[in-house]
């Protein structure tokens, strides 16, 4: 038992986990910042995935998948932005639209360019190498934490860090933050709000990309259909759950991770793990409760 | 909404955009349709072009697959059932300005339940049929009601709350099915499954050997008694005007919480009987993960029928059409089913465009191009 909930392995797998995870929060979270509700992180993450795969395969080279990665993430948010903003197109159904399309779509590539059903392996597609630090070894829960992981997961560590200083400390973050609070009194003040709305979108392409080119290319090389399996839609929840602080939804990924890295633990035991996949949902539903039971005495409200 | 709490998330302004979006707006035209049909034909084709095909070959297979046979209509009939219910359940809630996205969720729970009453209880026949429809359909309803309450008693958005459900619902069922069955010799997922339901709970086929079954006169029911509810009735003139404008309905006299509140509880019962109806008619059995879009494609559904339940008719059948049609099409051409699923997804995204804020903006370009255009001639 201690094992499971404390061992090497599954320490090593929540890091691994919640990169993504997080990743595709800090993405979503700019998005969050100048109000825009984007719900097609999931299918920015399908289609880098699927991308990066190609990248690697032809190019022998996992960062060629991590640069396909963050283009198609940039074009598929830009897509978003174009039915949204431009086209004033309901960012839900697009959101639910685009999901849904890009299953299709990245399923649909997967056959005629890899002539491949459901999934697809190949040793050309080269994945990130783990890392190892020397000074690390030996240390209790750090070394199994932070040691032997592939460079992605150092980079969405540094990339949560980053995303607090852009979005805290610097101008460009006050002004996007000034968007979302309040668009009108943001114009008066100069600035474009729609500029900003753009860029957070870039932001999200961006960070989404590297999310989606880290789930094949992070060790097991692979491309499986409708591989982000509602990564997006955790994320989401994550923002939530962190109230847009960067730091805090780096902390509720990492624990919907460790959940999700117990589970994987507990498939030799022969217990069903689905109760233990479930903890990152429920624990979304009650966050939101409690931190929400101030308005109860407002009364019925629609 | 949530202003005097800076704490909090403030919802997108963005999402105000979907209480809007489902009004009913008779002057949106056909030319919209149009377009939207033309440019997701062509895109069509040039996929099926690409991808090595024969875009003819692959419509005529297509209509074959849909309307060619005895055997066509009634697949087409088969996918057109869970179409039209789960477009219900989206418009109820939509037209009203209630964002259920847990619709998954609800057919889940009323499709678990269904299969797990069909085989345990022993009635006859159209009671054995009436009990499992209602039990689906008050779970349903039962699970709508958590992000309802969560809405009017906490002020939290159901968007969030209810794409959770989705989640929880689809796990949640899958381990009840696992302490149902038993937890030895699970070790194939797919293969875990309930008994198959007795014969008095299933659902009568009306075309021999098929799998369409009379499931779809209870949708075709459903969708009349909400229209003739939505037209005629002073409930439905209620339900509407929540969804036009809530303020107004609120002087008016409309309760507005307990309106709310049933809208929610109504899509989440038709959401649950949509899952009732799933393991009665064709599946017989509850299976985990058996359906992964069917609540996704009410959506869409909703979204293109502009919130008309006779439109959801139309546009379910549509839907069932390409269902059945793009199954066919795959084992008979080189074309594969995806690509229907990724053309619906597309027209849905034509579809969604504001075309009059678009043509609004482009006559204003043209206006100002003409503007200069004149004073540099002047």
């Amino acid at each position: 038992m201690w094992r499971l909930l404390f061992g090497t392995a599954t320490l090593a797998t929540t890091m691994r986990l919640a990169t993504p995870l997080t990743l595709s929060a800090m993405g979503g979270l700019y998005g969050e910042k100048t109000k825009i509700f984007n719900i097609s992180l999931e299918s920015v993450m399908l289609t880098s995935a699927f991308f990066a795969t190609y990248g690697s395969y032809t190019h022998e080279s996992s960062w060629m998948g991590l640069i396909y990665g963050i283009i198609i993430g940039i074009i598929m948010s830009l897509l978003f932005g174009f039915f949204v903003l431009l086209l004033k197109a309901d960012p839900i159904v697009i959101g639910i639209a685009l999901n849904l399309g890009s299953w299709g779509f990245t399923s649909l590539l997967l056959l005629s360019i890899f002539k491949a059903r459901g999934s697809f392996m190949h040793p050309r597609i080269t994945s990130f190498k783990s890392m190892n630090f020397s000074f690390l070894n030996g240390i209790p829960i750090i070394d199994s934490l932070f040691n032997n992981q592939n460079i992605l997961v150092y980079i969405g560590i540094g990339l949560v860090i980053l995303s607090y200083i852009i979005i805290y400390k610097t101008t460009f973050g006050l002004r996007l933050r000034g968007v979302g609070i309040n668009e009108k009194a943001a114009q008066v003040s100069g600035t474009n709000p729609l500029f900003y709305k753009w860029v957070s979108l870039v932001f999200t392409g961006i960070f989404v990309g590297i999310a989606g080119a880290f789930l094949p290319l992070s060790g097991i090389s692979m491309f499986t259909e409708n591989m982000s399996a509602g990564r997006g839609y955790l994320a989401l929840s994550a923002i939530y759950i962190g109230k847009g602080n960067p730091f805090k939804i780096w902390f509720a990924c990492i624990v919907f991770a460790y959940a999700n890295a117990v589970a994987v633990g507990l498939q030799g035991y022969n217990i069903p793990s689905q109760v233990i996949l479930m903890a990152p949902y429920l624990a979304t539903i009650f966050v939101l409760i409690i931190t929400n039971l101030k308005n109860l005495k407002k009364g019925i409200q629609v | 909404m949530q202003k005097n709490n800076p704490n909090k998330l403030e919802m997108p302004i963005e999402l105000l955009s979907v209480r809007n979006l489902f009004k009913g707006n008779a002057t949106i035209g056909i030319a919209k349709y149009l377009i939207s049909s033309v440019l997701v034909m062509i895109i069509g084709t040039i996929i099926i072009l690409i991808t090595g095909g024969d875009p003819a070959d692959a419509f005529k297979s297509l209509i074959k697959g849909s309307f060619g046979s005895v055997n066509a209509i009634a697949d087409t009939i088969r996918w057109t059932t869970p179409s039209i219910i789960t477009g219900i359940a989206a418009i109820i809630a939509f037209k009203s300005g209630v964002v259920n996205l847990g619709i998954s969720g609800q057919l889940y729970f009323g499709a678990y339940i269904c299969a797990y009453l069909g085989y345990e209880l022993s009635l006859a026949r159209p009671l054995h049929i009436l009990v499992c429809i209602l039990a689906a359909g008050l779970i349903g309803m039962v699970y709508a009601l958590i992000p309802a309450l969560m809405r009017m008693f906490l002020g939290i958005d159901e968007i969030i709350s209810t794409l959770m459900q989705n989640y929880i619902a689809i796990l949640l069922t899958e381990y009840m099915l696992f302490v149902y069955m038993g937890f030895e010799g699970t070790t194939l997922m797919d293969a875990l499954a309930t008994n198959e339901i007795l014969p008095t709970a299933k659902l009568n086929i009306i075309i021999d050997g098929t799998q369409a079954n009379s499931g779809i006169y209870i949708a075709v029911g459903i969708v009349i008694i909400v229209y003739l509810v939505y037209k005629y009735t002073v409930k439905g003139y209620e339900l509407r005007q929540v969804g036009e404008n809530l303020k107004f309905a609120k002087f008016g006299g409309v309760n507005a919480g307990l309106t709310y509140i049933s809208i929610f509880l109504i899509s989440g019962f038709i959401a649950g009987v949509s899952g009732a109806l799933e393991v009665m008619g064709p599946m017989k059995r509850f299976r985990t993960g058996f359906t992964s879009n069917l609540a996704w494609d009410g959506i869409m559904i909703a979204s293109i029928a502009n919130n008309n339940p006779i439109m959801v008719l139309v546009v379910s059948i549509i839907w069932g059409a390409l269902k059945a049609g793009s199954l066919y099409m795959e084992l008979t051409t080189s074309t594969n089913r995806l690509v229907i699923t990724f053309l619906q997804a597309l027209f849905v995204l034509f579809i969604a465009i504001d075309y009059g804020a678009l043509f609004e903006k482009i006559s204003e370009m043209l206006n100002n191009k003409k503007k200069t255009y004149f004073k540099e001639a002047d």
